[in-house]
């Protein structure tokens, strides 16, 4: 009996010490906020523009001027998105995604610029997901150097993992 | 020690009552030696059925011992008994004894089935179980064509051989047979009884013939009396 | 154990009827419930392998699902163009690396005629894999055709063959371009997508088919030697297009759902696909649902016919306890009974599956492109299958447990 009690004591032990370390693993993920990925000059000018006007004409986006954060490159982190599938696979799972802060119902909001958008392409595709819902998408960023019309550079992201985002 | 090789059923100070009621079996003491056939009188009502059940092991009596040849029944678990039953016991009842959608063979093999006693004693006869059956249905005057047909197909008269050929089967110590004749004409009747008793005899099988039909007694190597034997533990 | 088996086995057959009626009636809900399971999973394949290699696809003004519906899937209608205007101005973006519009409405013997540009085949994809050709090459000449994989196996073309493109989608349409006959010369290989089902021309083709219709109706012929401003395509049913880089994706679509000239919907293939499963979703669910009731009235109609012999068998369970057999035997052999008669059911309805597959499949791949599969079950299917199996024991431990309980209290009094 007294056998059997210390290796019950051992086992509950050793659990609260797992349960410790994933809780202080997780208390050392970094949020990453959608605005560190806007460099601080574009902010200021975000913030000098207009107000949303519902009864103008929409304004047409103009991206030229719109640049990744490069000092981004390689932080580890999670950030609160939602995610939109590109490509599907045939057992209805996602292989390629994007992760933007918002799901753009509104027409009179401009779409996100690319330096608001990740591009993620897991290893293993991921589970269907909600396109309505919020999900903590976890993993390391990274800055692409894709040829493109406007010649920048844009984010994607090495996944770790997603979870759903619960207030 | 001798003497409880010799008895194929022994009742000791048995005692038996439904739930809620007087005690419907009391019976002090009763032996059928091995070999024996004996005649029980009882008109229905005096409990018979109730003895059998007890004699069976489908009943637990609340006081006393049912032995069947070296086992104390009585004393054994539920499960325990069945097997006993099975090994030990050959049972014969007044008709509808047989599995209607079986053949005539397949009933009579069906008691071995249950029993790897009896089925070593039938191989150890005759040298498989089939056999044994086939010997048992021909010496019990039933019709070669008759085995492979489904049960259901045969006559009364039939049915009763077929059932008694299974109760003989694998050579149990004692066959308990519960008015087996009480549903034939006469003649059927009595060539039932030549044929039973023959075959016990010749196996050794001790036979406890419950019934009403007295005409019967005389053949029989005892006559006993269902209330005579339970007035016995009254006096 | 055998022993056990060989009764149970001797016992249903001597109930023959009502064994096969009940083995019917769990057989054929066993058929509808792999049924829709399979057809939910064929369907899911097909329509996923469909879409790939595109980042944005154009129409005019519509919900999403029903514009990924008609251009992609080839089912239904689109009650709108987009004007060539449009399409130039598309393809004219810096950040859009190619287009292929494509323009539908004609058919030939029920498949459906799609009118797009030769680069259709270099961008377009399924499955992640490019569209091969299994024979000749893409469209040059005007009046030139190339057939998906099934038009050309059901209707035995080979290269070469000559045919005639009618009006309209119906399968027999007395309208027919018969003026004007076109030269395969091309087939693609199998994709398992609606492609198979589609004959591919170059969108002059359908403009020069269309130059003697007038509101819907043929006058006369077409000319012999149309001229390349009669040719010229004034609007198309929708536009596929690549971007450049990705990362514009959501700017370009917002352009083309905001522009000035036409109302026009720009969709991303995979989120639309994802609005048309949780639409599918609930009928799914629904069909699930009724499917899994049916089983279990199957069950439960075992389970009566099962309980209305209980009363008849009383004797043979006493014969049973007569002979050595103890309750928990009778409780074994009832449920033997309902296994054999739930497995019975199983292998008539997977086996009467298999049939209507093989009967069906042409049928169904007409009418929808889901292409049917002969295979082994999937696993949801055998997951299924063992389900209804355990439902079975579940349902059969009900009579089993009665007559239990019964052989316990009655013994070997046969009661007369």
């Amino acid at each position: 009996m007294k056998f059997a009690g210390t290796s019950l004591l051992r086992l509950v032990f050793g659990a609260l010490v797992w349960v410790g370390l994933q809780s202080a693993a997780m208390a050392e993920v970094r949020g990453i906020d959608w605005l560190e990925l806007i460099p601080p000059e574009e902010l200021k000018e975000m913030e000098s523009q207009p107000i949303v006007d519902h009864n103008g004409t929409p304004i047409a986006p103009d991206y030229s001027n719109s640049h990744p954060v490069l000092t981004m490159n390689g932080v580890e982190g999670r950030i609160p998105g939602y995610i939109v599938p590109i490509t599907v696979t045939e057992e209805n799972t996602i292989s390629e995604f994007f992760v933007v802060p918002y799901f753009g119902a509104c027409i009179h909001v401009p779409p996100p610029p690319p330096n608001q958008i990740i591009y993620v392409k897991p290893e293993k595709p991921i589970e269907m997901t909600e396109i309505w819902a919020a999900y903590w998408i976890e993993g390391k960023l990274k800055l692409e150097n894709q040829a493109n019309s406007l010649g920048q550079s844009s984010y994607s992201m090495e996944l770790t993992s997603v979870t759903p985002w619960e207030g | 020690m001798s003497e409880a090789r010799q008895s194929a059923l022994r009742l000791i100070d048995l005692s038996f009552a439904w739930p809620g009621a007087v005690p419907l079996i009391r019976i002090g003491q009763f032996e059928l030696r091995s070999g024996e056939r004996v005649f029980l009188a009882g008109p229905s009502g005096s409990g018979k059925s109730t003895l059998l059940g007890l004699l069976a092991g489908t009943l637990t009596p609340q006081r006393g011992d049912v032995h069947v040849a070296d086992l104390c029944v009585s004393r054994l678990s539920a499960r325990a008994r069945d097997r006993a039953r099975a090994d030990h016991i050959g049972v014969i009842f007044q008709q509808f004894n047989l599995l209607p959608f079986l053949s005539v063979l397949d009933n009579v093999t069906l008691a071995c089935r249950f029993s790897r006693r009896r089925t070593e004693r039938a191989i150890a006869r005759d040298g498989d179980v089939d056999s044994s059956a086939r010997r048992l249905l021909a010496e019990l005057g039933l019709p070669e064509a008759s085995w492979v047909r489904p049960a259901s197909s045969l006559s009364v008269g039939q049915q009763q051989r077929v059932a008694a050929a299974r109760a003989l089967i694998g050579a149990p110590e004692l066959i308990l047979a519960d008015e087996p004749t009480s549903a034939l004409d006469a003649d059927a009747r009595s060539d039932f009884l030549r044929l039973l008793l023959d075959e016990c005899a010749a196996a050794n099988t001790a036979l406890l013939f419950v019934s009403h039909d007295r005409s019967l007694m005389d053949r029989f190597d005892r006559a006993v009396d269902l209330r005579e034997l339970q007035a016995e533990v009254v006096a | 154990m055998s022993a056990l088996l060989r009764l149970a086995w001797a016992s249903l057959a001597n109930r023959r009827f009502t064994v096969a009626v009940t083995v019917a009636t769990i057989a054929l809900s066993v058929l509808l419930l792999l049924g829709v399971e399979r057809l939910r999973i064929e369907a899911r394949s097909s329509f996923l392998r469909t879409v790939s290699g595109t980042d944005l696809i154009v129409g005019a003004r519509a919900h999403p699902v029903q514009l990924l519906l008609y251009s992609v899937f080839h089912l239904g209608d689109a009650t709108n163009n987009v004007g060539w205007d449009s399409v130039q101005r598309l393809a004219a973006r810096d950040d859009v690396a190619w287009t292929v519009p494509i323009s539908l409405g004609d058919s030939h013997r029920g498949y459906r005629v799609v009118g797009t540009t030769s680069d259709y085949f270099r961008h377009l994809q399924t499955a992640d894999r490019p569209l091969a050709f299994v024979q000749g090459e893409a469209f040059d000449g005007l009046f030139d055709a190339v057939l998906g994989a099934d038009v050309a196996a059901k209707l035995g073309y080979a290269l070469g063959d000559s045919m005639v493109l009618a009006h309209g989608t119906a399968a027999l349409n007395p309208h027919q371009h018969d003026d004007r006959p076109f030269k395969v010369v091309g087939i693609l290989g199998r994709t398992g997508t609606p492609m198979d089902q589609s004959v591919f021309v170059s969108l002059q083709a359908i403009q020069a088919i269309h130059l003697n219709w007038r509101s819907g109706t043929r006058i006369g012929n077409a000319p012999a030697e149309p001229t390349a401003e009669q040719l010229q395509p004034s609007s198309v049913t929708a536009v596929f297009v690549g971007l450049r880089s990705r990362m514009a994706t959501f700017a370009v679509q917002r352009a083309v759902n905001e522009d000035h000239h036409e109302p026009m919907t720009a969709i991303m293939p995979g989120v639309a696909l994802q609005q048309l499963w949780s639409m599918l979703g609930l009928v799914e669910r629904a069909l699930q649902l009724t499917a899994a009731c049916v089983v279990l009235a199957g069950l439960l109609g075992m389970l009566a016919a099962l309980l209305g012999t209980l009363s008849e068998r009383r004797r043979e369970m006493a014969i049973l306890r007569a002979l050595g057999a103890g309750p928990t035997t009778v409780f074994g052999l009832l449920l033997l009974e309902s296994v054999l008669l739930t497995v019975l059911g199983l292998l008539t309805g997977l086996m009467l599956l298999y049939l209507l597959t093989a009967a069906l499949m042409p049928f169904v791949l007409q009418a929808s492109g889901i292409a049917l599969d002969l295979g082994w079950p999937a696993a949801s299917e055998w997951r299924l299958m063992l389900s209804v199996l355990l439902a079975g024991v579940v349902v059969g431990a009900v009579p089993a447990s009665m007559a239990y309980r019964r052989s316990l209290a009655d013994g070997m009094m046969v009661k007369q």
